[in-house]
């Protein structure tokens, strides 16, 4: 096979023509008399091509015959000139206004003109993704698309940001696109390498956390199936392809350097009351309690509630009011350099670029810190001939704060703490865990003692290969490989609660996991015209990934000798391994042709087989076929109607089944009752093994989503005024579920396509210039979407599935939007009232649990305004999300203990408004009387049951609306030319950015960006003692050279 | 130029096919799963059956069982919930999980797969499937074992009417007895530190097999006084003849101290300390008695003392949980129960004498294994009865207090109604629940269930 390839080659790399002339002459912009560099001119018809100088000179040798050159560049009306007598050619090139020859990245990084799309494709610019002051590139393009919902989790260093393209298109599997960094599918995922609890240990990093935003040039967001059809049964959740910068060529050799600084602060925090001791209420009355020292030297004692008396009526024991909160955040900070050089010869082109990012949280003793070298080029070997490859090499250390429901979690000892505690006093004199109860860590302890790192080491490369043996053919080679190791330790010092067995003596694991991936493709294009007006082209290729995965923990518990943390310091180990491998290749095709530049059609299909089909199916075939009809080159529109454009799509693409799922298998068994963490194996020396409670399943296909999208793009006034409309209907079908079964069958769960779920929507893109001048402009850009998800099916007999790998709270039930918040609500009547338990004054809960709020919103929006006038420019953003409920935990829980602001105003009776019962039916419901409720209770009952979480309260109390209206970022920036020519110095750019700078939402926790169970699961609304937002300030300076 | 069309043609094409040739191995070389085996062995699979039997009976169940027979109050929570009879279909769902397919499923793969070849394995698994199903029965009453297990074959097995389930519990234990009576020599291999039980001692499973039928005999006693004491005492008699004749020969849990192998009261403990606390009903009958049993169950509270929550003021102040629950042997088929179903059924057939003996026996044993020591003055208190001194409440009474953590208890409770307990006036409903809700798996999944919502719906062989 190589050798036919080496034949072919060396026959195709002779084929030169003989050429006949030599043009020469300068291109200029038609209101500018400086050359324009840079432009691409091209022999139409042929391969020759060229591209102007520094200074928009140009030269090109021009085979005999040859009728016209055609000149591009971006930005700019494409200009077809004829060839004349004259050898000596001035060309003048017109702004594009209107943008009719923008060129988007597409599926498998084809680069093509935007109006020959038959589907939407969102786009970013990089710059606005590094100016966001963001670190993580998923996070930076918050409210910055159509269609994209970021769901950043918490603002302490490296924290995970979950990105959806139309909302969830899945119930089990992966929900999140497939990310794609200049052709080659990275590795994005949020693992958690300590087998934690899904609500607690530490918010892990999305591996796109390696990538450096600066980096960036542009990103393409291929929302739908009908854009993401060629990835096949990877494309189910869309893809995001993400272009570095490159150098250019013939620029010459160019330095920039770009240095930032950045002061974070906490955003949004649960307010606490600060009136009431610790203690409980004994026989009635507020009595202060507390922990002390036990004679093991560990804390004990103490009360998880704030029902004592009022702290002041305390002073004569001592006992005083501290401001925890207040004084447990820091100002953090984050500091980057960037360095790059770039360069360009007629042949060469290359970037190197260097960055560093140092972070440190508003909580303190956490940090982000990444470096990141990344070197690309590209050479040109012949005409027909070229190279590319790319190099980044990423080193990412985090040391992340404990969160969520773990007994170490930094929120949860902070906001449960009573105000009569002094928690910054947080050790014996034995160094020992020093908290008011003993059951929850002193989260200063935490944040010194339990210390959690992650350093990940990581190279992503490719190379390519280009090739266009003849006018109408090119052959692109793409090989890419993504590898990252993955090295952290987390440690629970000796007496603190959050080992594994909560038995306070200490516990240290190790975990290390390589990834890697590799990838191909080999695309062949062929081109052909058939007479002047139809133009097609015919794509076919090949596609290979392979992807491995190794895991190893290992972990020791019951340390004896402080703060050292070799395993050998354990009394007890544990270890574990896993290990992934999984491959699939792919034929495809990609077909496409135009009639005038006015109406485009382009079909694809491709054909996957892959080792994670079931065994009893083969391939898979996923087809797509797109169309566009530029409207405003058939029929006439009035002037200021500048373009329109209709679009329509149809395409499959699907969703893998789960690693190892068509077999049944044995397992090492855990018992776990919901409450401890049982028994497993090693037990007494031995090993256990049972048949394993999922049963497998040979007949497993991959999911399917089938979408449809319609879309209209306008252009008004010389694109002063741009709209952009698209309607989406996408069906998933064969959804993937670990179906609940009856578990006298002998399993619990069976593996299988069932499930049905329908996402459609609206997405808006629109923009407009009210004021362009010389000197001053005014830019608006709008995008806002509208996605509704519907769970249509489950499997016979579910109708209720608790969405996997996250918080029991969230449910795919039939007939209602994906992800529910799903709980325990009161018992009403059929016209809403509560009914009241006339004892007690108290509603009843009713014993079924019911659906309390949809968490995904019901529209975003981001609205960017930027002003420009001579060198400054101001833009700001605002992100606007609608609706989406919040499971409040945090909140209930702190009424319920006592710790709340709203429970202070405990010192009288309150009336619960609703209507009494007459009794409780046999099925355990309240007989409903129309009296209404006259029975008070105690502000002790009310904030406690009522408004709090025990075992009487409902859990609908803590379900707030977690909408907002953001100030996202805020820009000031101002563009220095620096006449002088000493230090070679050309401009310079001053940035000031404001990030959260304004944050209005109804929600009375934490900022409402926020999930519990980060982007490593597929629960997003929930909120328990999670950690704060942040806002922050940036200023940055970036020189060019 | 045609030529070199054609050769690129040629050449693109076998570019593009020539990974087919080799692509059905590129991926059937990653279809194995390197993490997760496809078979196991005996020995693996009956560690896992007893570790499973081990948190049936002490773990969740256990401390659910102690709240509502008022061993212990719920303070927290889910376990005030319980203490307030609020028990509801999703929380009994674990417990349900563990016994199907945690261990009865695994029990029913090693007797199926391994049982011609090893009858050894085949009857200890019987004999572990059986107190499982017993366990579950007297928790659910009618559930499913007949077409149980089957997998993909039978999704949705239909719910036995308890009393077949405990006609087929002593047809299970008979062949367990008989297979476990085989010699040595028919068995390929043989147990050994596999079973963490008996560590391979054949005799001693079969006497404990006796036990157990005497124990689900027993139950029968509302149903069939008579007949209920007779099987139950000839079980006894051959359990005895087999070697069952003091403590030395109870089947108990084997916990360590590793995290995978802790005692679930300690685990518990360590975890949700605070969410049980020791109950008034059981401090009280052992503070009035001077009960040495009492500093091994309980904690004292400030001041020395013991103090038991009552079930309608849960207070946190209440005594905790003391070391004996904790400990890595906790009974889960004991010499103490044999006597004192012994002393039961004697009493049932008027045969006072034995019944009084086998009740002394039964007191002294338990002393002795949990204080490790003996109590003359306890002793002579509470296990010198005679003739003319035993009665039920004296024996029920002593049972309950030596039962403590044993989930035995609640089915004591319910047949014979002593101690007498004290409904929690806060409680949901108005009486303790005898039941547990269906678990709500088998609610949606299988159509075949019989529904038990009402938790004080009595179980067969409590009408």
């Amino acid at each position: 096979m190589k050798k036919y390839l080496t034949i072919s080659f060396l026959l195709l790399a002779s084929l030169i023509f003989a050429q006949d002339r030599t043009l020469v002459g300068k291109i200029t912009g038609a209101f500018d008399t400086a050359g324009l560099p840079g432009v691409t001119i091209v022999v139409k018809g042929t391969v020759i091509a060229t591209s102007s100088q520094a200074d928009g000179t140009f030269k090109i040798k021009v085979p005999a015959g040859s009728k016209t050159l055609v000149f591009s560049f971006v930005g700019m009306k494409t200009k077809e000139v004829e060839i004349g007598t004259a050898d000596i050619m001035p060309i003048e090139m017109e702004p594009d206004v209107v943008k009719l020859n923008e060129v988007v990245v597409t599926a498998l990084g084809v680069s093509r003109e935007k109006k020959s799309l038959g589907y939407s494709i969102s786009e970013v610019n990089g710059e606005d993704v590094a100016r966001s002051g963001e670190q993580n590139v998923i996070e930076g393009l918050a409210g910055k698309a159509s269609g994209v919902q970021v769901i950043g989790s918490s603002g302490t260093p490296g924290a995970s940001s979950r990105i959806l393209l139309r909302g969830p298109q899945t119930i089990e599997g992966e929900t999140q696109p497939l990310i794609v960094v200049d052709g080659i599918p990275i590795n994005n995922t949020t693992e958690d390498l300590f087998q934690s609890d899904p609500e607690g240990g530490v918010n892990n990093s999305n591996r796109a956390l390696d990538i450096n935003p600066d980096d960036i040039e542009s990103v393409s967001i291929l929302k739908g199936p009908a854009a993401a059809a060629l990835y096949g049964s990877r494309a189910g959740a869309g893809v995001i392809m993400y272009t570095t910068k490159k150098g250019k060529y013939k620029t010459g050799l160019g330095v920039t350097y770009g240095s930032s600084a950045e002061i974070l602060q906490v955003s949004k925090l649960p307010q606490q009351q600060n009136t009431y001791a610790q203690g409980d209420y004994v026989n009635g009355v507020p009595t202060y309690i507390t922990a002390g020292q036990g004679p093991d030297g560990r804390s004990l004692g103490g009360t998880p509630d704030s029902w004592g008396p009022a702290i002041s009526s305390l002073a004569s024991q001592g006992v005083k009011k501290y401001d925890n909160t207040g004084k447990f955040f820091q100002t953090g900070s984050t500091f980057t350099n960037n360095l790059a050089v770039t360069g360009g010869t007629e042949t060469t082109r290359f970037r190197l670029a260097l960055a560093n990012t140092n972070n440190t949280g508003v909580i303190p003793n956490t940090s982000l810190k990444r470096n990141n070298i990344t070197l690309s080029g590209e050479h040109r070997i012949t005409d027909q001939l070229s190279v590319n490859a790319s190099f980044n090499y990423a080193n990412t250390a985090t040391q992340l704060p404990q969160q969520g429901s773990n007994l170490s979690g930094v929120m949860l000892g902070l906001m449960r703490a009573p105000a009569s505690f002094d928690l910054s006093n947080y050790q014996f004199s034995n160094g020992y865990n020093r908290t008011y109860n003993d059951i929850y860590d002193n989260p200063y302890f935490t944040i010194y003692k339990n210390l959690f790192n992650s350093t990940v080491n990581r190279i992503i490369t490719n190379l390519g290969l280009e090739y266009k043996p003849l006018s109408w053919l090119g052959i692109t080679y793409r090989l890419g490989v993504d590898h990252s190791s993955d090295y952290r330790r987390q440690i629970y010092a000796i007496s603190s609660l959050g080992d594994v067995n909560s038995t306070g003596n200490g516990q240290v694991g190790y975990a290390t996991a390589n990834t890697l991936q590799v990838y191909s493709d080999l695309i062949a294009t062929a081109k052909k015209s058939f007479g002047e007006n139809v133009h097609s082209s015919l794509s076919l290729g090949n596609n290979i990934w392979n992807h491995s995965y190794q895991s190893t923990l290992a972990r020791g518990s019951g340390l004896t000798i402080p703060d050292f943390y070799n395993l050998s310091n354990a009394s007890q180990l544990y270890s574990s391994n896993r290990e992934e491998y999984q491959r699939s290749y792919a034929y495809f095709f990609d077909a496409n042709a135009d009639y005038k530049s006015m109406v485009f059609i382009g079909v694809t299909g491709r054909n996957e087989w892959a080792s994670t089909f079931g065994a009893n199916n083969n391939s898979f075939f996923y087809p797509s076929i797109h169309a566009s009809v530029v409207l405003s080159e058939m029929v006439k529109l009035p002037k200021w109607f500048s373009f329109a454009k209709l679009r329509a799509a149809y395409a499959q693409s699907g969703t893998a089944a789960q690693i190892y799922s068509n077999h049944t298998y044995y397992a090492q068994p855990s018992f776990a009752d919901g409450f401890t963490n049982g028994n497993g194996f090693p037990f007494g020396g031995m090993n256990g093994m049972g048949v394993n409670t999922t049963m497998g399943n040979p007949n497993l296909k991959p999911e399917r989503l089938t979408g449809q999208e319609y879309g209209m793009d306008m252009r008004f006034f010389e694109g002063r005024l741009n709209l952009d409309l698209t309607y989406y209907y996408q069906l998933s079908t064969d959804v993937l579920l670990s179906l609940p079964i009856a578990p006298s069958s002998g399993y619990q769960f069976i593996y299988d396509n069932a499930g049905e779920l329908l996402n459609k929507g609206f997405e808006i893109q629109a923009g407009g210039s009210p004021v362009k001048t010389k000197n001053f402009s005014w830019e608006i850009a709008l995008t806002w979407s509208k996605n509704v998800s519907k769970v249509l099916k489950l499997a016979p007999g579910v109708d209720a599935y608790p969405v996997p790998g996250g918080a029991q709270e969230a449910y795919a039930i039939a007939g209602q939007p994906y992800g529910v918040l799903y709980g325990t609500k009161w018992q009403r009547t059929g016209d809403g009232k509560l009914i009241i338990d006339p004892s007690t004054g108290l509603p009843y809960v009713d014993p079924q649990n019911g659906v309390l709020g949809n968490p995904y919103p019901d529209w975003i929006s981001g609205i960017r305004n930027t002003f420009r006038y001579k060198k400054w420019s101001f833009t700001f953003l605002w992100d606007i999300k609608k609706g989406g409920m919040m499971w409040n935990g945090t909140y209930g829980r702190m009424n319920h203990i006592g710790t709340s602001k709203e429970s202070e105003d405990r010192n009288r009776t309150f009336l619960i408004d609703g209507v009494i019962a007459s009794g409780i039916n046999s099925q355990g419901y309240a007989i409903p009387t129309s009296t209404p409720n006259t029975k008070p209770v105690s502000g002790y009952d009310y904030w406690n049951s009522y408004k709090g979480d025990g075992s009487n309260s409902a859990l609908e109390n803590s379900i707030q609306d977690g909408g907002w209206v953001r100030l996202r970022d805020v820009i000031l920036s101002y563009h220095w030319d620096v006449k002088t020519n000493k230090y070679r110095l050309k401009y310079i750019d001053f940035t000031v950015t404001g990030r959260n700078l304004l944050l209005f939402t109804k929600y009375t926790g934490v900022d409402p960006e926020t999930s519990l169970t980060g982007a490593g699961s597929n629960t997003i609304g929930t909120d328990w003692f999670n950690n704060p937002g942040t806002r922050s300030y940036l200023f940055g300076i970036k020189a060019g050279f | 130029m045609k030529t070199i069309k054609q050769i690129v043609q040629v050449g693109l094409m076998l570019l593009l096919l020539s990974p087919a040739v080799s692509c059905k191995k590129y991926l059937s070389d990653v279809e194995v799963n390197p993490n997760k085996p496809e078979g196991a062995t005996s020995a693996l699979l009956l560690s896992t059956v007893e570790v499973g039997t081990f948190d049936n009976y002490t773990g969740s169940c256990s401390r659910r069982c102690a709240v509502l027979t008022q061993h212990c109050t719920g303070v927290l929570f889910y376990y005030l919930s319980i203490n307030n009879y609020s028990i509801l279909e999703a929380d009994v769902q674990k417990d349900w999980n563990n016994l199907y397919s945690g261990t009865m499923m695994n029990a029913q793969v090693l007797a199926d797969t391994y049982g011609n070849a090893c009858p050894y394995y085949r009857g200890m698994a019987k004999v572990l499937k059986a107190m499982n199903l017993g366990l579950t029965t007297d928790m659910w009453g009618d559930v499913p074992n007949r077409q149980a297990f089957q997998g993909n074959v039978n999704k949705t097995p239909v719910f036995d009417p308890q009393q077949l389930v405990l006609s087929d519990i002593q047809t299970m234990l008979n062949e367990a007895i008989s297979d476990l009576k085989r010699p040595s020599s028919s068995n390929l291999t043989l147990p050994g530190n596999d079973d963490f039980i008996y560590t391979g001692q054949i005799q001693s499973w079969i006497a404990a097999a006796w036990v157990l039928k005497a124990r689900y005999a027993n139950h029968l006693s509302k149903r069939s006084s008579s007949q209920s004491a007779l099987d139950a005492i000839s079980y006894l008699d051959s359990a005895y003849a087999n070697g069952f004749t003091s403590s030395a020969a109870d089947m108990t849990t084997k916990f360590g101290a590793g995290t995978t192998e802790i005692n679930q009261w300690q685990s518990f403990q360590n975890q949700w300390g605070g969410y049980v606390k020791m109950g008034k009903n059981l401090v009280d009958i052992m503070v009035a008695n001077a009960d040495p049993r009492l500093p091994f169950y309980s904690d004292t509270v400030a001041g020395g003392t013991y103090a038991g929550a009552p079930p309608d003021n849960p207070a946190a102040t209440a005594s905790n949980i003391g070391a004996y629950p904790t400990q890595i042997h906790l009974p889960l088929v004991s010499y103490v129960e044999a006597k004192f179903i012994e002393a039961e059924c004697q009493l049932r057939l008027g045969h006072i004498n034995e019944a009084a003996a086998a009740h002394n026996l039964a007191v002294k044993a338990s002393i002795l294994n949990i204080t490790g020591a003996t109590s003359p003055v306890y002793e002579a208190a509470h296990a010198s009865e005679t003739a003319g001194s035993i009665t039920l409440a004296k024996i029920m009474t002593e049972k309950y207090v030596a039962s403590f953590t044993q989930v035995e208890s609640w089915s004591d409770w319910r047949r014979t109604d002593l101690p007498a307990l004290v409904t929690n006036p806060k409680g949901v409903v108005s009486g303790i629940p005898r039941i547990l809700p269906t678990p709500r798996d088998e609610r949606l999944y299988n159509p075949g269930v019989h529904l038990v919502e009402n938790v004080l719906t009595h179980v067969w062989w409590d009408l």
